[in-house]
């Protein structure tokens, strides 16, 4: 298998969300990934996406997925862009420079949990998940009023 | 960071996949679900399916070589959402030429769509491949205009389509 990918421009509603999930999850299942893949895959749209969803200023949202086959496993790498209100993208901004501190992504997710079960507002959850447990390195890039957040990972088989 | 494509003219699908029969009803199941969670109108959701089915499998069996690429968009209008379903292949000559004749033949047709439709599968009883029934059934189920687009080796087909919106009806 080369490169595959799915790429979707919507305005999501998080009953999208769970549908793109499911389908991104049959497709590379289909597509013989793997479970390892198809599981980090997932998991990474789902959060990436239903942020997407939360925090959109005009709730245009595009995700891109890529996989490709490298020697010894594979590589992922997901994409969302999407325009945030000027409050969550400081949100996200402040979420991003305290993951990048970080030095143990369970630890760090562990301590998102304690904190989510005191929030009232966005639990800010959804980009320690992916880090942690679809353990895909997560970053950010603004241009203008746009925000696109890249998760990634190599498999390794 | 790649090109922002989300622009207020409307939703898109692009999938880049290797030719695997095996995944076609997953596709045509995730676009219909996709154009129904967008229009909201299970009817159109239906005939997209229907063309998604026979465009995705007709790359898929014609491909001779390598990806196919599917691009399913959905641009709302005033009163009116414009939908189309296109696949790119690598395909045969010989592949190219049936399909030539299935679209121009759907296309040029001075009878109905649907006993354009009749015709072409009295007349494949038999046909193991190259019957063009996908095309017509394209035509004459899903309601949808089909052409073609060849590019050397490159064969582009695309159904398109005009729903209206739900509350225009």
């Amino acid at each position: 298998m080369e490169l595959t990918f799915v790429d979707l421009s919507f305005s999501p509603s998080l009953q999208l969300v769970s549908m793109v999930r499911e389908f991104v999850g049959r497709f590379y299942s289909q597509l013989n990934a793997g479970e390892e893949v198809v599981d980090r895959v997932s998991l990474a749209t789902h959060e990436l996406l239903e942020n997407a969803v939360k925090y959109s200023l005009d709730g245009l949202t595009r995700v891109r997925i890529e996989y490709w086959p490298v020697t010894l496993g594979g590589h992922i790498v997901l994409r969302t862009w999407n325009r945030p209100r000027p409050e969550d993208l400081t949100i996200l901004q402040e979420r991003m420079a305290e993951l990048e501190r970080a030095t143990d992504p369970s630890s760090y997710y562990q301590q998102l949990l304690e904190r989510a079960s005191k929030r009232q507002d966005g639990s800010g959850l959804g980009l320690g998940r992916v880090w942690a447990e679809a353990e895909m390195t997560v970053r950010y890039a603004l241009d203008e009023a746009q925000v696109c957040i890249t998760a990634e990972a190599r498999i390794r088989s | 960071m790649s090109e922002w494509s989300v622009t207020a003219d409307g939703s898109g699908v692009e999938i880049w996949l290797e030719p695997r029969l095996e995944i076609v009803s997953s596709i045509r199941a995730f676009l219909g679900e996709f154009v129904r969670g967008i229009v909201g109108d299970p009817e159109a959701a239906g005939r997209m399916e229907i063309a998604a089915q026979e465009l995705v499998e007709n790359a898929i069996k014609g491909s001779s070589e390598g990806k196919v690429w599917v691009e399913l968009s959905l641009k709302p209008l005033d009163r009116t959402v414009e939908a189309s379903i296109r696949t790119t292949n690598l395909a045969s000559r010989w592949n190219i030429a049936c399909l030539r004749h299935a679209v121009d033949e759907v296309a040029e047709t001075a009878f109905s769509p649907q006993d354009m439709y009749v015709a072409m599968m009295k007349r494949s009883v038999g046909k193991r491949e190259g019957s063009g029934l996908g095309i017509g059934r394209i035509r004459a189920e899903a309601d949808m205009k089909v052409r073609y687009d060849v590019d050397g080796d490159w064969v582009t087909v695309s159904a398109a389509t005009t729903f209206q919106k739900e509350g225009e009806k």
